[in-house]
């Protein structure tokens, strides 16, 4: 056991430790309030007045996945009225472009518990593996009024007041990680819309001078880094496109021209990087800075497992439109295996086809050992989209911990393959931008 | 015009050839003498076309000449009427190619191996920030600068400056790798020290008898330039060498060599348009500091992939990483691109050569660069 697991399991226990020392936490409205609020708004889904049912229906998505079990006994309801609204309210929570509502009510309460609370509520592991990060939360009291908030704004809350910034969701892990590095998020440098946050963490300057031959090799660059996050109930596999529509001074005059856009994505989170030339190199800061980003989300899914994995041969599965087979499970090194996928074209026109294969390619098979340990994934490659077939080669090794140990060799192949998908425009608005 | 091909013993000529001293050799390395065919430039013209004196000196180097950017056909039309006047006697490399430079009118750019590049001076006229030691010679080529705010309830401002130069050593110059450099001064304009970012690192080839260094600095945010970096420079030169050869490559499957301590195992995956050669070699010896020179010794070189007819194919990656204890992977690609100055392209694989030299002398080169702008 390495020093980092160490610090990981100490710090988990301490976050245990501070829950169990808090005894049953009220972070929350209590459970019998909420359920008779539930009720009564349930019961005005029978309502004459289309106004008291519309704000029933609205609160209800509020207080989201709590909601569900009651809207769930509504659908048999005799009344078709408060079965059919029932219906739609649950629908609506489940919409991947509908944030989840969350609610944190606590007076000098340990920030432990909260960070807890909030993971349950909606569903999104919070990890933190920096030990100062641990040590700051384990100190922390927390006063938060929050009722029926989306999560990433409680979220935002919480992280502000212990000081810490979202930073990465962990696949392997299924989490987001908080940690310490520069303070929270700006709230001026924040957009929240629904499930979907987006951030400028950064804002560089780079230069190059080559010293013997100055009209060579030389460049000035101003990028701009922001983090595009989205909920895990989205879906979210990709963004694909930034556009930004305005970016001003102080005077509302362009201050800019946009240039080169790099988008990389994972999983429930994209990283985009835009460059700007500034039209005089003395500006100092970026008033006003708005534009979108476009997510894609799984907009349908179905499942397939392959045992055995190392001696797979051409597995055929049909996961709803989609053909394909796994072809095999090679060594490509140590620690390392390689995982072939045949995708079969199906008389798909080219944009489908690049399509479908794109959204093979952002969502990977996960690979276990044989005690259920994930192997990380580190990439693909695939062949030319052209032809009938198409081979994406998945890469893993295991070499990574993920808390459980390392894995031994890979055993099963486990995915949710996206059979469908969707794009999401989701907006931003930065104001006051520092220029390095 | 004579053609100085000298078998020496670089210890004994050494301070002759070198501004910078010869040192001892290190404790661990063989007490081998080492015999390289080093060859001193003549070259006494009076009023000769520049072309001439080019091919004249090409010669001598055994190198090819090529005109940089390739194409420039009217290169030599427009230095028709140019005369070069030289007397060049018996000159090491570097001093020798630069004689020649100021007089023509024209300059080299960076070269492959074997090919010697001219250029039109005006391209890269007057290079101030350049050393020539002999057969050494070392240029600062630039700056790269990043200046980044991470945004957050604490911004927080870094900067980082990246200097790069680039050491060229002599063709026929046995020359292995940059072991050292050691910086004795880093100041500002006002003679204010600049901290190291991080600690530098020793260079692997970044190509044959080239390498490029790069120094981290952290200036502070008002610093407009270097002032003055001084140091020294510590070039390890190729003592005995052995190779591990493949043949029939393309079909070999953990085929396993020797050479001394050091064990091989060698596995080939086709892939298009060449193939990717995996290796794995361990030490036997099993001491941490054999196998860390052992190592070093084993990167410092890359092997070479040929055809039947010894066409060569173009080393076009490699990554690698340890296997605990003493044994490493590497992981070389080869691809069939056309190398600079090549005829045609090469066929099938057919023979993986490795050829892994010992360090043996090390050449130090005393290095001063003065006011270095930024930005």
């Amino acid at each position: 056991m390495n020093a980092t697991t160490i610090r990981a399991v100490i710090g988990t226990l301490l976050l245990l430790a501070a829950f169990c020392a808090a005894g049953d936490p009220q972070t929350r409205p209590s459970a019998a309030n909420e359920e008779k609020e539930i009720k009564s708004l349930i019961a005005q889904f029978s309502s004459d007045d289309p106004q008291i049912r519309g704000h029933a229906q609205k609160v209800l998505i509020q207080i989201g996945v709590a909601a569900k079990p009651f809207l769930e006994a509504a659908l048999r309801s005799d009344d078709p009225d408060v079965a059919t609204r029932a219906e739609l309210t649950l629908q609506m929570i489940d919409d991947p472009t509908s944030p989840t509502y969350v609610s944190v009510d606590v007076k000098d309460t340990a920030a432990s518990v909260v960070i807890h609370s909030l993971e349950a509520q909606a569903h999104e592991p919070l990890l933190v593996y920096q030990q100062s990060a641990q040590q700051r939360i384990a100190a922390t009291k927390l006063t938060i009024h929050a009722i029926h908030e989306p999560f990433w704004a409680v979220l935002l809350q919480v992280c502000e007041a212990v000081d810490l910034r979202p930073d990465c969701y962990m696949p392997e892990r299924g989490g987001w990680s908080l940690r310490e590095d520069a303070g929270t998020w700006d709230d001026r440098n924040t957009t929240i819309r629904g499930p979907f946050a987006v951030h400028v963490a950064s804002i560089s300057r780079q230069a190059q001078r080559n010293f013997a031959n100055p009209a060579r090799r030389n460049f000035e660059r101003t990028t701009i880094g922001a983090f595009c996050h989205a909920e895990k109930k989205t879906h979210a596999q990709a963004i694909q496109n930034l556009r930004v529509t305005r970016c001003e001074d102080e005077n509302g005059k362009p201050i800019g021209a946009f240039g080169r856009i790099g988008l990389n994505s994972f999983s429930f989170q994209g990283y985009a990087t835009f460059d700007i030339t500034l039209n005089s190199a003395s500006a100092k800061k970026i008033s006003l800075l708005e534009g979108d980003v476009e997510f894609v989300l799984e907009a349908g899914r179905e499942h397939i497992e392959v045992n055995d994995l190392l001696h797979a041969a051409n597995v055929q599965r049909t996961p709803g439109p989609i053909r394909l087979a796994v072809r095999d499970c090679r060594s490509t090194a140590d620690k390392r295996w390689a995982v072939r996928i045949t995708v079969h074209r199906d008389g798909r026109d080219q944009p489908a086809w690049a399509s479908l294969l794109n959204q093979l390619r952002n969502s990977p098979p996960r690979v276990e050992d044989s005690q259920g340990r994930p192997l990380m994934n580190w990439g693909e490659t695939s062949s030319k989209p052209d032809g009938e077939t198409t081979e994406i080669e998945y890469f893993y090794g295991n070499f990574v911990n993920y808390g459980r140990g390392i894995p031994t060799d890979p055993v099963k192949l486990i995915w949710d393959v996206p059979t469908r998908t969707q794009s999401v425009s989701v907006p931003f608005h930065f104001v006051e931008i520092p220029i390095p | 015009m004579r053609l100085h091909w000298l078998s020496i013993t670089l210890i004994a000529c050494g301070p002759m050839l070198f501004a910078a001293d010869v040192s001892n050799p290190p404790s661990t390395a063989p007490a081998v003498s080492v015999k390289l065919p080093l060859p001193l430039i003549s070259l006494h013209l009076k009023d000769a076309p520049v072309r001439q004196a080019f091919e004249r000196f090409a010669e001598q180097d055994r190198a090819i000449l090529q005109i940089d950017p390739a194409g420039a056909d009217d290169f030599w039309a427009r230095h028709k009427n140019q005369r070069v006047t030289v007397d060049i006697d018996q000159l090491p490399y570097w001093q020798a190619l630069h004689e020649l430079c100021v007089a023509s009118g024209v300059t080299t750019d960076d070269s492959a191996p074997g090919v010697l590049s001219v250029r039109d001076a005006g391209a890269v006229k007057d290079k101030p920030l350049q050393l020539i030691h002999g057969l050494l010679h070392m240029d600062a080529s630039g700056v790269q600068e990043a200046s980044v705010i991470l945004l957050g309830s604490h911004p927080r401002t870094n900067r980082s400056c990246h200097i790069w130069f680039e050491v060229n050593a002599a063709p026929g110059l046995a020359a292995l790798r940059c072991d050292a450099l050691d910086l004795l001064e880093v100041t500002d304009p006002d003679g204010k020290p600049i901290e190291l970012a991080r600690k530098w690192q020793p260079v692997f080839p970044f190509s044959q008898n080239r390498w490029q260094l790069q120094l981290d600095l952290s200036p502070s945010p008002d610093t407009r330039a270097i002032g003055k970096i001084k140091g020294v420079l510590s070039i390890a030169l190729a003592g005995t060498s052995s190779a591990v050869e493949v043949d029939n490559i393309l079909k070999a499957d953990k085929v396993e060599r020797q050479l001394g301590s050091l064990h091989f195992v060698v596995t080939t995956k086709p892939a298009e348009g060449g193939c990717d050669v995996q290796v794995v070699y361990r030490d036997d010896r099993n001491d941490e500091a054999l196998w860390q020179k052992s190592r070093r010794d084993v990167a410092s070189t890359r092997p070479k992939l040929f055809d039947a007819q010894g066409r060569e194919f173009m080393w076009a990656g490699g990554s690698g990483h340890g296997m605990g204890g003493f044994a490493l992977y590497a992981d070389h690609r080869f691809r069939r691109l056309a190398r600079k100055g090549a005829k045609d392209l090469p066929g099938e694989p057919a023979r993986f050569v490795w050829e892994i030299a010992t360090a043996g002398r090390t050449i130090k080169l005393p290095f001063e660069f003065k006011d270095l702008p930024l930005h």
